[in-house]
């Protein structure tokens, strides 16, 4: 948490981009098709320091997994860096890859699958420790396998050591996995999802044998899971991640108590609370997650973002901006029904209008209108929306209504404009944490709150 | 069994210890395999058939060459016209000679000659199945880890030009080129049985390249060589016995079905030349002591492969 500046980051990652299926079919290649990558990891900056608990959390899809199997060099990086006590990885001699093998490892998130079911645990144990000569004869290799054994748990060893892994438990198989990447006395472990696969009842057993060994074995790790109260309970920092890139980064509690980020808002609200009676908070954000073959623009969140920035000299309330700008996104797509509006009482123009400037959003953000109408009207009256914006999406729905989409787009593009979209957040310092997010661009560069737009909670900075 | 002892034990107690795990182990396995009574029932088979290879003088009553009346070689007389007419004799006990299977019309002994064909048999189909495992396990091991990339692509494309070759045809110009002999025809057998092999290993190769142990052996810095033969081969084995096993069945009938057609060395004793000389001779529909046994022991021996290999599914895969 309040970690000093003069220790040395471990893991030093920069601009790290990892692009999937590069390659084009033939068909592609005839109609002249760009190649449409999938950004799994697109542009990670992070420093992990020595002996600290990171974890990584974010959706399903969200490049968790591919940014941990990069830093354990199972796979090669698109672009960008990644630094391992000072040398980059990507450059590895022969011998330093050995050296290296040594020092980083990783534990998978399927204790049924990261076992060879044809291998005992001794076989699976010294495995590492056969590939690198790293301890000398049979016997030396058979007593270092049952002291790791021991220290995860797993003890009197000699019962486990001529064990296949279908003769034991979920809890034990992950306990064989961790022992495997202990064997070597590594520096840094990377963690994929360590417990998800394991009853609950034996997650915590886990979890805590797992800090007992960060002391014994002067272990730094890297948490990568979905499930946030693990993130809380093992780390110290937290990352959050959100199609291919860290969105927030900064120490645990910060970042949970007091989330800057509206993803991160929004990811907290999404999870389900315990306690009896407290009602549930649902994420304010629209729409699903974008495909990461072909990401929005500017900042990746924003067409989902409930504090999207409204232009310079716009009048109305934020809220109304973000329904203008839901207005245009469905413009974009071609998700406006013009049928609809048409078979609706009075001016199909306005009828557009309000079906356009609806939110995709769970029913206690959604406005009485839209609760009412099953979510397929709002009333324009209620909303303060500025006169030009108005003028500007009735002309764009009759654009539509008369079969010129084009047109529509080109109404709309001036009026609804935001730099969300147009130029992307760099992750800046704020505070204690990095967010990359542009309502925190003023905070730095003035030290002030940010503008008017309903953004309330984030100028709770200071 | 701490550290500092390792020295001072003997090399010799260090390996019986080290030997230990792996003999409990083919205990188990061997427990495994008797648990399907149809896998002891293949080993019995082929043990008899192996008997019969190794050492047929004993099991046979006569030699290969002995002739009904004129006995064991050399011959100075010569049938009468009577005794040419009695063959193909039926089952006879020691009147006017013994042949428990009768023999064949060149008067020689069915049982002798179905003892004497195991050797044949036996060479044929191990060595078929053997070779076609040898080639198309390691083929498909390195298309399918390789996957995607121009090796894959070259192995497998030699294989579609390989399925394209018409066995028959093949074996027709190859017997052409070379001469009709056991070890050519062995060739034939071997060059169109291990494409099969090799595509059902890639597939399985990888989906098992994909499997976190071999991305947690990578982590661990093993070689391409290690993940391939140390962790991805083990988990393959299972169905290469089913392969060998139906493969060495596979080449022992095409064996007999080439000499059926006239492309099989004839001076080897073997269940399918006996068979074509049946046919030739025409008495597939009169001498039922001839037909019968060497179709019989064929089947057999296709059959112990096949529970052989099956039953090996379970020893090999303890998954369960």
């Amino acid at each position: 948490m309040d970690r000093s500046d003069d220790r040395e980051p471990l893991v030093e990652i920069e601009g790290l981009r990892k692009h999937f299926d590069q390659s084009q079919g033939i068909i592609d290649t005839v109609l002249g098709r760009e190649p449409q990558p999938v950004r799994a990891v697109d542009g990670v900056s992070l420093d992990i320091y020595r002996g600290d608990t990171v974890g990584i959390a974010g959706e399903s899809g969200c490049g968790k997994t591919t940014l941990g199997k990069l830093l354990v060099k199972l796979y090669e990086a698109t672009e960008g860096s990644i630094r391992f006590d000072g040398r980059d990885i990507t450059e590895l001699t022969r011998e330093d890859e050995r050296e290296f093998r040594k020092r980083v490892q990783m534990i998978f998130q399927d204790p049924f699958e990261s076992l060879n079911p044809r291998m005992t645990v001794y076989d699976t144990v010294s495995e590492p420790l056969k590939i690198n000569d790293m301890v000398g004869g049979y016997d030396e290799r058979r007593a270092r396998v049952k002291q790791v054994l021991e220290d995860v748990g797993l003890g009197p060893a000699e019962v486990y050591l001529d064990a296949f892994p279908d003769e034991l438990s979920g809890g034990e198989r992950q306990r064989v996995a961790v022992a495997r990447a202990l064997v070597v006395d590594p520096d840094f472990v990377v963690c994929d999802e360590p417990v998800s696969m394991l009853d609950v009842s034996i997650r915590a057993g886990v979890l805590n044998l797992m800090k007992d060994l960060q002391a014994e074995y002067d272990l730094t790790y890297l948490f990568i899971s979905h499930d946030l109260s693990l993130i809380r309970y093992m780390c110290d920092r937290a990352g959050i991640m959100y199609l291919g890139d860290l969105v927030e980064q900064g120490p645990t509690d910060d970042v949970i108590d007091d989330p800057k980020h509206p993803y991160t808002e929004a990811l907290f609200d999404a999870v389900p609370d315990v306690e009896l009676g407290a009602e549930r908070r649902r994420a304010n954000a629209t729409g699903e997650v974008p495909s990461p073959r072909n990401p929005p623009s500017g900042c990746r969140y924003h067409p989902r973002c409930a504090h999207i920035i409204p232009p310079d000299g716009w009048t109305g309330s934020q809220e109304a901006f973000r329904r203008a700008y839901q207005f245009k996104l469905r413009l974009r797509r071609g998700e406006l029904d013009a049928e609809a509006a048409r078979e609706e009482a009075g001016e199909p123009a306005e009828a557009l209008v309000e079906q356009g400037l609806t939110l995709d959003v769970p029913e206690e953000y959604r406005s009485e209108a839209e609760i009412e109408s099953g979510g397929h009207r709002v009333d324009v009256g209620s909303l303060d929306l500025p006169g030009d914006a108005r003028r500007a999406l009735t002309e764009a729905a009759e654009a539509v209504l008369g079969g010129e989409p084009d047109a529509a787009v080109d109404a709309v593009d001036d009026v609804v404009t935001t730099r969300c979209e147009t130029e992307a957040p760099e992750p800046l310092p704020s505070g204690t944490r990095k967010v990359a997010c542009h309502r925190y661009d003023d905070d730095r560069l003035e030290g002030i709150g940010t503008d008017d737009g309903g953004l309330s909670a984030a100028t709770a900075e200071d | 069994m701490a550290t500092g002892q390792g020295d001072t034990e003997t090399e010799g107690e260090s390996y019986t210890r080290r030997w230990e795990p792996r003999l409990e182990r083919m205990k188990r396995g061997w427990s495994r395999y008797t648990e399907h009574k149809i896998g002891v029932v293949g080993l019995i088979i082929l043990g008899i058939y192996t008997l019969w290879a190794i050492a047929p003088s004993v099991f046979a009553p006569h030699s290969a060459d002995w002739v009904a009346y004129l006995g064991e070689p050399p011959v100075q007389s010569r049938m009468s016209a009577e005794q040419v007419r009695s063959l193909p004799h039926p089952p006879a006990f020691g009147d006017p000679f013994f042949a428990p299977l009768g023999t064949n019309a060149n008067g020689k002994g069915i049982l002798s000659l179905v003892i004497y064909s195991a050797r044949n048999a036996m060479y044929i189909g191990l060595a078929a199945g053997l070779l076609s495992s040898l080639v198309g396990v390691p083929l498909g091991l390195i298309s399918g880890f390789y996957g995607d990339t121009w090796i894959d692509e070259a192995i497998q494309r030699f294989v579609d030009i390989m399925y394209g070759l018409p066995f028959l045809p093949f074996l027709i110009v190859l017997v052409a080129i070379r001469g009709i002999t056991t070890t050519n025809i062995i060739i034939g057998i071997a060059v169109t049985s291990w494409l099969n092999n090799c595509i059902t290993i890639r597939g399985e190769t990888l989906s098992l390249k994909e499997r976190s142990y071999v991305e947690s052996a990578k982590v661990a810095g093993a070689s391409d060589t290690r993940i391939i033969f140390r962790h991805i081969m083990p988990n393959v084995l299972p169905i290469s016995f089913v392969f060998l096993a139906q493969d060495a069945a596979g080449a022992v009938i095409a064996q007999a079905s080439l000499a059926y057609l006239g492309l099989a060395d004839f001076t080897a004793n073997s269940w399918g030349i006996m068979l074509e000389n049946i046919k030739s001779q025409g008495y597939i529909f009169s001498a039922w002591w001839w037909l019968i046994p060497p179709g019989v022991a064929l089947m057999l021996m296709a059959a112990s492969f096949y529970f052989i290999g099956f039953s090996m599914e379970d020893v090999t895969n303890p998954q369960r």
